[in-house]
Parts: C-alpha cells; structure tokens; sequence
C-alpha cells in the first residue's frame, strides 16, 4: 500500500515538474517570437522610410511626377506598418517608449520630405540644393542607425534566449529521463512488493484453510455445535454438531432463534436470554451461559454455551458466534458433589451434636459421680469406727483411688473427643467461612502470634529472627490462622537439647509472597511427610507433645480456600522449612466466596454466647 | 433476687435425653435455683401443655422454657415459633439448651425470637456456671412482669 502511495506521488511530482518546464520554454518560445515580429515590423517600417526618401530624392532630382506615387504609397504604408508596430510593442514597456521615440524623428523626418514634395509640385522650377538632399539623406541615416540598433540589440537577445532555451531544454530531457528511471524503479520495487505480498498471502490462506480444518476437525472430535446468531435479521445459524446433541438430524431442526428459544428450558430460559443480551449490551466481558435444552426424547440435557460477538471494527456487535457443549455429565457429578456435601454437612453437624450429646452425660455425670464419692467418704469418715479396719482400708482406697482414676480417665477421654469433634467442626467450617480481603500489616500479625506464645519463648530461650514483613491484601483473621499454628508448631516441636532458633522471611513473586517458617528442630521424617496436613494426624517423632493433629490440617484448608498453598523441606533432627504462598490480590469490598453466611455470624455471636 | 425467682417461676424444660434433664435439673438446685420443673421429653406434649389446656397470660407470664433443639415429634424451632408467635405465649422467656454451637443453628434461634442461647457445655464448672448466670439473667429479665404480677 505505502508502495502505491510512494509512486502516486512520485508520479504527480514528476508532472509538476515535467508541466513547468513546459510552461517556461514555451514562455520562451513566444518571446522569441515576440522579438522575431518587433524585429521584422521595425525593418518594414524602416523600409517604407528607405522607399519615401528614394522616391522623394528621384522626383526632387528628376521632376518626374510619377516618382510622387510611390512616395504616396509608402507613406501610406508607413502609417499602417507603424501601428502594427506599436500593437506589438504596447506590452513591452521598454520597446514602447523606444517606438514613440522613433515616431517623433520619423514625424520630422516625414514633414521634410513633404515639404520637400509641395515646394517641387508649386514650383517645378526651383531647383534642389544640394545641401537639402545632403541633410535629408543624413536624417535618413540617423534613422536608419538608429533602428538597426535596436534590431541588432534584439537580436543579440534573442539569440541569448536561445542559449537558454537550449539549456531549458537539454534540462527537460534529463528531467524526463530521469524522472522515467525513478518511475521505473517505483514501478519496479512495487511489483517486486505485489509479488512478495501475494506469496504471502498465499501462505497465510493455506496457514488459515489449515487452521481452519484443524478447528472443524476439533470442533466435531469433541461434539460441541456451533451456533451462529445473527442480531440485524435474528436468524440462527446451528451446526449438525449442534442438532446432534440433541437429537436431531441436520433437517430436523429448524435453524432459528425461536426454536432455540422453544427447546430452552422453562425455569432456563429468562436466564439464558438475558445472559445473551447482558454480554450484547457489553454489561458482560464473555459469554458463556449455562442452561438445558430439551433433547428429542424429551428429557433436557445441560448445555455450556460460550460465545464470541463478531461486528465491524465502528458498528455494534452482528452476530455471536459460539459453541454448545453437552455437559450434562458434569452438571450430574456437580448434583453428586452437592449431595455428597450435604452429607458431610450433616455429618458434621451429627458429629457435633449427636456426638457431643453422649459426652454431656459421660462428663456430667462422672463430676456427678464424682461428688457422690465424696459424700460417700465423708461418710465413710464420719462413721469409720462402726467398721471393720480392714474393711475400712479397702473403702478409702477405692473411694480415694480407684473412682477417682477412672473418673479421670474418663475426663480425659470425654475432653479429647469433645476437642476432635470440635476440630472437625471448625475444619467443615472452613469451607463455609466468608474471607474479606483487606489491607494487613504481616509484621503485625506476626507480632501479634509472637506475642501469644511469649511465656514459651522466653521460658524456652528461643531466638526469633523476622525479616520486616510486608503489607498485603488477604483476610487478617486467616493470616493470622496461618502465622499463629506455623509459629506454634515451631515452638512446640523445638528439640529440648538445642537453643532454638526460628527464622521468618518472605520474598515477592509476579504473582504472590512466600512466607518461610524455618525452625532448627525435630524435623519431620520423610515416611511422615502426607501426615502432616491430614487430620488428626501427627507425625510419629511428636511424643512429648499434646496436639490433636489439626493445626496444618486447618491451614492448609484456609490456604486452598484462599488460592495459596503450602509445602515444606525437611531433615529430621535438623529443622523444618515451612513456605506459605498467598497470591497478590487488589482490596475489594465484596467478600471472597459467595457460600452461605455462617461464618459471617460466627464472629457476631461470639459475644452473646454465655 | 434469686429468692424472688425461686417464689415466682415454673421452668418448663423440654428436653428429651434423660441424662441431660437430669444434669440440669441437678445444676439447677446446686446453683440454687429451686422452682418447680415441669419436663417434657417430647415437642408434642410440650405444644399440648402450651396451647391446648387453656392456660391463661397470667399463668404463662409465671413461666419459663428451656428448651432443647432436637426433639422428637416436634422439634425445638416449630415450638420456639410457635411461643414466639402467639400472643398469649410470647413474653415466655424461651433458652435455648443444645449441644450444637452451630452458627447456622444459633442465628435461626435468635431469628425466632429465642432469648437466650446457651450450648451445652461438656465441662462440667462452665456448665453450672452458665446456669448460675442464667438464672441472675433470668431473675433481671422478669422484673417488670413479676411486678405487674
């Protein structure tokens, strides 16, 4: 194209040129011509001057009369010829006032030769001086030199005009010459480009029929339909592909926008038509819209429509074009997974309640018990003489030992499924649990935790290095889940017979910031590495230690609730590494998921629970 | 004020595990709380005691139910509705007892218009501790009607 321009332009240019050159050697041509005319006039005036005084000085010589009649004519002549000359002339400034010069010398010059012929025709007799013929001839000269000057000056001029015209015109030549090699090789490149340009259009066609018979055979390998909708005149164009899902054959199914409306599901289609007209309004960036469509046989089968909207680069969108997918399979394993949720959620619920009711009792009354024993003793003591010593020694020990062993170890037992069931709790919980992105200070948090477990790091002598942590968008209470049960960790699984020494640092990636907890202690053993993040699960080298298993378990579901992860290294009697990864995110007012809002109430009630 | 709590009010406790009505009954007089029980183990004879003797405001305004959320026959919410939608019942403090600290739960309780809720504590101090608060609580609550009474 800018080849095109290129030449357009080099071609209007090079007329511009060619066109002046014109204009200034035909201007040329015509002033040649102009002084050529002037200089032809003056020598025909200059010859009817010649002719009158040739014929004046024969009839003053001879007296012949018939010397007067060319005289005559001559002078008529001259008139006539002079204003020619001066038509000619009237233009050019400077061989005007020249001509009016001449026009005086030539008026005196005439008045004497007719004074010349009157005196001759009233008196024959007179005879000429010489003297008169002399001065007469001389004026004629003056004249004459007079005029043959100015015709040589011409000349002279016109000859220089010559000179340059030549020139103008051996410039002329080198422009057309010149201009024509430039053209030529425009002419040139540009076919050369024209050439280029058409092999590789040639490529691309290929590269597109290829890319095209690669989307066709993708298109009917994976059975999606394809519809095309077209806004101006609302007909629908639908592929075999896209009758096929639901039944039909190609002639089946009448391609338009109304029965795509009639097979949409009742309770679908408001939906699916506003999605349309929401992604056509521009109100959304994609289309894609989930909905059924009845199949032939009458049951509906769940469609996956995503659509792109195709329109000229000024106008709103034409059409929309776009796949069906069949995800009815999907849609089915989704209604499994809800099920299956259910269930978990009423088995937690069962764990938490049916589980803890039993528990009530076994705590309650075992304190019941416990203060029956006592009022048993008392008793015991208050009447201790009316039985026998022996007797009395078997009482007290299983009054004052036996009972009470195992009412704690009942105690024990009760508290320690009371915790799980609450640790399976809070874990269900975490699904549910609405997270709110906001600003946090990391190094807050993490003081905040440190702050927590002060008693055991001053008590334990543990040196805590942190590098200045940053300020991210996550949820506080979540981070500080994370922080608190990673440091708590660290310090609960120190090795007694090091100083320990905990470091915390993070770096920045495109996309998120790691954390690393780094601890100088136990370690995990490599056969424990898949415990550690499952429930009640802990990893053999914990003894010593009192843990239910939940901690990781716990953040480890915070962090997949928030996109994060987690992973560690490890070497056992060396130290643990735990890294955290939470992704950058931008502060939003709206809430993370849009799940239930339990966990929002959980915070809230807090308080007025007794 | 306990003393004025004890004259003047019937607990209802509806609560269906033997155990548990047992415990609390026993958390009660240890806490020194020594109004007449009435227990029913089963929503329905509750709603029948209720609704369908011909109790008047006035005896209704000398009451109050602990109740707990699972129950056969008819659960605690219908009878927590059920109390707090009718006019004659409405001013009968209603606590919730449960073993559940389900949020979901707890947010429907209030939401019906329960006064107090309280989950069944496995430790046993916190449990009679709960209790102890409950009946100062209660004791607070009743001032204005036990005077218009």
């Amino acid at each position: 194209m800018a080849m095109f321009a290129v030449l357009s332009f080099a071609m209007a240019g090079f007329s511009v040129i060619v066109y002046q050159h014109y204009e200034r050697i035909q201007k040329l041509n015509d002033y040649a011509l102009y002084q050529y005319e002037v200089i032809r006039q003056s020598r025909v005036v200059l010859m009817d001057l010649v002719d009158m005084e040739t014929s004046v000085r024969g009839y003053l010589i001879s007296g012949d009369k018939s010397f007067v009649q060319p005289y005559q004519s001559a002078r008529n002549m001259l008139n006539a010829d002079i204003t020619i000359l001066r038509n000619h002339t009237f233009r050019d400034e400077g061989a005007a006032r020249e001509v009016y010069a001449w026009l005086d010398r030539i008026r005196t010059f005439r008045k004497v030769l007719d004074d010349q012929v009157e005196n001759k025709t009233v008196n024959p007799r007179t005879r000429v001086s010489m003297a008169d013929l002399d001065r007469q001839r001389a004026e004629m000269d003056q004249l004459r030199r007079m005029m043959e000057t100015s015709i040589v000056k011409r000349l002279i001029e016109v000859r220089k005009q010559i000179a340059v015209k030549h020139d103008e015109r051996s410039n002329f030549i080198y422009t057309i010459v010149i201009g024509n090699v430039v053209i030529i090789g425009i002419l040139l490149m540009g076919t050369l480009t024209i050439v280029n340009l058409e092999g590789r259009y040639e490529k691309s066609v290929l590269k597109h029929e290829q890319a095209e018979k690669r989307y066709r055979e993708v298109i009917e390998g994976i059975n999606d339909g394809l519809f095309e909708y077209n806004f101006v005149n609302e007909t629908l164009y639908c592929s075999p592909g896209y009758k096929a899902l639901l039944g039909y054959k190609d002639y089946e199914f009448e391609s338009s926008f109304r029965n795509y409306q009639d097979h949409l599901h009742p309770e679908d289609r408001d939906g699916a038509l506003s999605d349309i007209r929401r992604y056509v309004e521009g109100d959304t960036d994609s289309y894609n819209s989930v909905f059924r469509m009845r199949h032939r046989n009458g049951h509906y089968i769940w469609i996956l429509a995503r659509g792109v909207g195709v329109g000229d680069d000024f106008s709103a969108m034409k059409l929309l074009v776009g796949t069906h997918a069949d995800i009815t399979e999907q849609k089915e394993h989704e209604e499994e997974l809800r099920q299956l949720n259910g269930e978990l959620e009423t088995f937690t619920y069962i764990t938490s309640h049916d589980l803890r009711s039993p528990l009530v009792n076994l705590k309650g009354f075992s304190r019941e018990l416990e203060l029956s024993v006592k009022e048993v003793s008392d008793l015991v003591r208050l009447h201790a003489d009316k039985i026998p010593p022996e007797d009395i020694k078997r009482l007290n020990f299983t009054l004052d030992t036996d009972i009470p062993e195992a009412l704690g170890f009942i105690a024990k037992g009760v508290e320690r499924m009371d915790s799980l069931t609450k640790g399976i709790l809070d874990l269900s919980r975490i699904g549910r649990r609405v997270f709110r992105l906001s600003e946090v200070d990391a190094q807050a948090v993490f003081d905040k935790c440190k702050g927590a477990l002060g008693y055991d790091i001053t008590q334990k002598q543990i040196e805590v290095i942190c590098q200045p942590l940053p300020v991210l968008v996550t949820d506080a209470l979540a981070l500080e889940q994370i922080f608190g049960n990673l440091l708590d960790n660290a310090v609960k699984y120190l090795r007694p017979d090091v100083p320990g020494r905990i470091e915390v640092s993070w770096r920045e990636t495109s996309g998120s910031y790691v954390f690393t907890f780094a601890d100088n202690g136990r370690g995990i053993d490599e056969a424990d590495r898949t415990k550690i993040f499952e429930i009640f699960r802990r990893a053999r080298n914990t003894e010593g230690v009192t843990g239910l298993g939940l901690g990781m378990a716990y953040v480890k579901a915070t962090l997949r609730r928030l996109s994060g992860g987690i992973w560690f290294e490890s070497a056992v009697d060396e130290g643990t590494r735990f890294h955290f990864r939470l992704p950058k995110r931008i502060e939003t007012a709206e809430t993370e998921t849009d799940m239930s809002p339990d966990g929002t109430v959980d915070a809230a009630t807090e308080g007025t629970r007794i | 004020m306990i003393g004025m709590f004890n004259e003047q009010f019937t607990m209802v406790m509806i609560e269906d595990d033997e155990g548990h009505a047992r415990l609390i009954r026993k958390n009660l007089e240890r806490a020194g709380i020594g109004n007449p029980v009435i227990h029913f183990d089963d929503g329905a004879k509750a709603i029948d005691y209720f609704f369908h003797r011909g109790m008047t405001k006035d005896q209704h305004d000398k009451t109050l139910v602990l109740l707990d959320l699972n129950l056969p026959n008819i659960d605690g919410y219908e009878i927590l509705r059920r109390i707090k939608t009718d006019p004659a019942t409405r001013a009968i403090p209603v606590i919730v007892l449960t073993t559940t600290d389900n949020p979901r739960e707890i947010d429907r309780c209030y939401e019906l218009g329960c006064n107090v809720y309280i989950t069944k504590p496995v430790e046993y101090d916190s449990f009679s501790d709960a209790i102890r608060k409950l009946g100062l609580m209660l004791a607070v609550v009743k001032v204005p009607h036990s005077a218009k009474g």
